[in-house]
């Protein structure tokens, strides 16, 4: 006879067990290794369709289900499983040699494929009891809204990841959040791209001389090409941005943009607008003494800052103004104007060519001793040195008087609390930091950023959860969250680069050399109409997206995880959300066109 | 009397591509054979918790996750 066991005769409560679904088995008493055969075929079962196709990278080919009991006296099977002599039941998947073989393991973000088996147990009586086995169960179980691991990883990669997306807090949530941070960085190599070198940058860049000579309509195809291979060297970076494996990279790269700031709108030349991106990327992660002894010679900065006027006995002032004011020390912090032009004639002849390579020209540079630049107690003087290499040398002691000065440690560490903590400042914390910055060296060089950004990430002042969701994403960050949480591809990428534009972010060209002010002011009233406006076309994006039953992009058990992969914090109307959702019953993933137009989704 | 699960075991197996670097079992690395073959074991508790595990392959192309679950009556349709 068979007979229902009471849900209590397990000791395991099973989150999917339905009232009524409850098993019961026969008296046992010790342990025994309790093999679990599976029942039926519910491979593949749970529908909504999704990727469906099993990824190269990794594949699930078989699953055993080893189950130990209190007693070894009763007469325990599982369900026409085939077993083998250690009694673990077996099932193959995608084919296996000699098992029962059920559906395939159904490949990352799919739908979830389940495996059905029955627990039988003998004695007086018979029990049956039903479980399963899931590839890919519902996110809510796997990554639960309210964990606080998943809430300090989505942190995380909210802050200086794009957002997060599901296999990155499915890998990180059982790993010790120091342990994550160590091998977050320890990956993020930029060896590591989606893809190839964007197109511009084997474009050659043709001298104003050669371009004079064209035809006025060669002159136009040239200029039509060139602006075409700029926009294409930001869709390369939205796109790196959505699908890199280390958005920290990406991450940084945005931030020392913004910080090094270069307007490719001036410079109009996509090979170096490429070379330029190609810097902050190489160094985004490595020692800051290289990303600044790299863009004093960047032939994009240079030209931006017109370094190629300044000459001896006309000194310009404007990379050496920016380089104290901007990317090293702050306005007012240990200099004055007169050591601005000082400083400007120490990089006289940094010139760059016609073909936009740096060039040092000695015949411009200004060989003359610079004495006492800098306020006391950093006071120093550059000697006229006589020979070629040490006149070049100028700039670059420079540099390196700067990188010895504490304040520009501060001053660094001043920009990454603004841009990814926010509110106000702690001096003290701040000043450690700034220790660590200085002081930990790395092949010989001291500057290190990935030691800094852990001092960083696993420090309170980051961690605390008082932070979760209490800044503003900007366009750049918003867009690629949507895209890079749900692991799909936008419609278009340079929709996205224009429309961030209109939102205020446009990659590549900041509004002036003091880059994006961030913070509070990504949203005004104009860029709040643009993000809104965006956010109810793209609520039709993802509705085609969802609903492409030939190839379709968004999983649907995605749908129900939304609210996790795409908020910092809870819906700020949920009301709002549901009431829009159950208007419109004609389509059952509404709910994402409502979530897109919540408010909460713009922090981060 | 009833009898009680004291333990689940879930065994895993699988392969990876040749560019998976390295391979991970809830955060923790396990070894991938020369074969590009792998396995691992997890004992999930059978009191309350979650009883997942998930399987993380990192590649240069990206990372590739798997979450396997094991649960108790018919799975819900909302599983799919």
């Amino acid at each position: 006879m068979n007979a229902p066991l009471p849900p209590d005769s397990f000791a395991l409560p099973l989150p999917l067990l339905r009232p009524g679904d409850g098993v019961r088995l026969a008296t046992l008493a010790g342990v025994v290794a309790l093999p679990l055969v599976l029942a039926g075929c519910g491979g593949g079962g749970g529908g909504g369709g999704g990727g469906g196709s099993v990824s190269s990278g990794l594949v699930i080919t078989e699953l055993a289900i080893e189950v130990t009991v209190d007693n070894s006296s009763a007469a325990v099977t599982v369900s026409a499983a085939p077993t083998d002599g250690s009694k673990i039941a077996r099932f193959a998947l995608n084919g296996g040699s000699g098992l029962t073989t059920r559906a395939r393991d159904p490949g990352s973000k799919a739908a979830a494929a389940i495996y059905d088996f029955a627990i039988v147990a003998v004695d007086s009586n018979t029990a049956t009891r039903d479980c399963y086995v899931a590839i890919n169960p519902p996110l809510e179980r796997s990554l639960p809204a309210g964990n606080a691991a998943v809430l300090q990883y989505k942190h995380l990669f909210n802050r200086l990841g794009f957002g997060a997306s599901e296999d990155e807090l499915v890998r990180f949530r059982y790993m010790s959040y120091n342990a994550a941070i160590t091998q977050i960085l320890a990956e993020a190599t930029i060896a590591e791209t989606t893809q190839g070198p964007p197109s511009a940058a084997s474009f050659r860049v043709v001298p104003w001389q050669e371009f004079s000579a064209l035809s006025a309509s060669a002159q136009d195809a040239h200029t039509d090409k060139k602006s075409d291979l700029l926009t294409k060297l930001n869709t390369w970076w939205w796109h790196e941005m959505i699908n890199t494996k280390h958005p920290i990279l990406e991450r940084m790269a945005l931030f020392w943009h913004n910080l090094l700031v270069v307007n490719a709108g001036d410079i109009f030349e996509p090979k170096t607008m490429w070379t330029y991106l190609d810097l902050l990327r190489t160094n985004a992660l490595g020692s800051f003494r290289d990303l600044l002894h790299g863009i004093a010679k960047d032939p994009a900065m240079a030209l931006f800052l017109d370094s190629n006027s300044n000459k001896k006995g006309k000194p310009n002032e404007n990379f050496g103004r920016e380089l104290l004011e901007l990317f090293t020390l702050g306005e007012g912090q240990g200099y004055n104007d007169a050591d601005v032009v000082k400083v400007a004639r120490c990089f006289t002849g940094w010139h760059v060519t016609n073909n936009h390579e740096f060039i040092f020209r000695q015949n411009h540079h200004d060989v003359d001793s610079k004495d006492d630049i800098f306020e006391s107690p950093h006071t120093f003087t550059v000697n006229n040195p006589e020979s070629p290499d040490q006149v070049r040398l100028d700039g670059e002691a420079v540099l390196d008087h700067l990188l010895g000065m504490s304040r520009l440690a501060i001053f660094i560490c001043e920009k990454l609390w603004d841009e990814f903590i926010g509110g106000t400042r702690d001096g003290s914390v701040i000043n450690s930091w700034a220790n660590t910055f200085r002081t930990t060296v790395v092949d010989g060089k001291n500057y290190q950023i990935k030691p800094l950004l852990t001092a960083i990430l696993t420090h309170s002042a980051f961690t605390n959860t008082g932070n979760y969701g209490n800044m503003l994403r900007s366009p750049v960050e918003l867009h690629v969250s949507l895209f890079r949480s749900v692991g799909v591809q936008p419609k278009k990428l340079a929709d996205h680069d224009w429309q961030a534009n209109l939102e205020d972010q446009y990659l590549l060209r900041p509004p002036n050399v003091r880059g994006w002010i961030g913070g509070l002011s990504w949203i005004d009233a104009k860029s709040l109409l643009q993000r809104r406006s965006h956010m109810q076309g793209l609520g039709w994006e993802f509705f085609n997206k969802i609903n492409d039953v030939s190839h379709q992009k968004i999983p649907v058990r995605l749908m129900s995880s939304l609210e996790t992969l795409w908020f910092a914090t809870p819906i700020y109307d949920q009301a709002a959300v549901n009431a829009g959702a159950a208007s419109q019953t004609w389509d059952p993933f509404a709910k994402i066109r409502f979530l897109l137009l919540d408010p909460a989704l713009h922090c981060k | 009397m009833a009898v009680t699960i004291s333990q689940i075991t879930v065994h895993v197996s699988g392969h990876v591509g040749s560019t998976v670097t390295r391979l991970e079992v809830d955060g923790a690395e396990i070894a991938i054979a020369l074969d590009r073959t792998w396995t691992c074991a997890k004992t999930v508790p059978t009191g309350t918790g979650t009883r997942t595990v998930t399987i993380t392959a990192i590649s240069p192309k990206g990372v590739d996750a798997r979450t396997v679950e094991i649960g108790g009556g018919t799975a819900p349709v909302a599983a799919g």
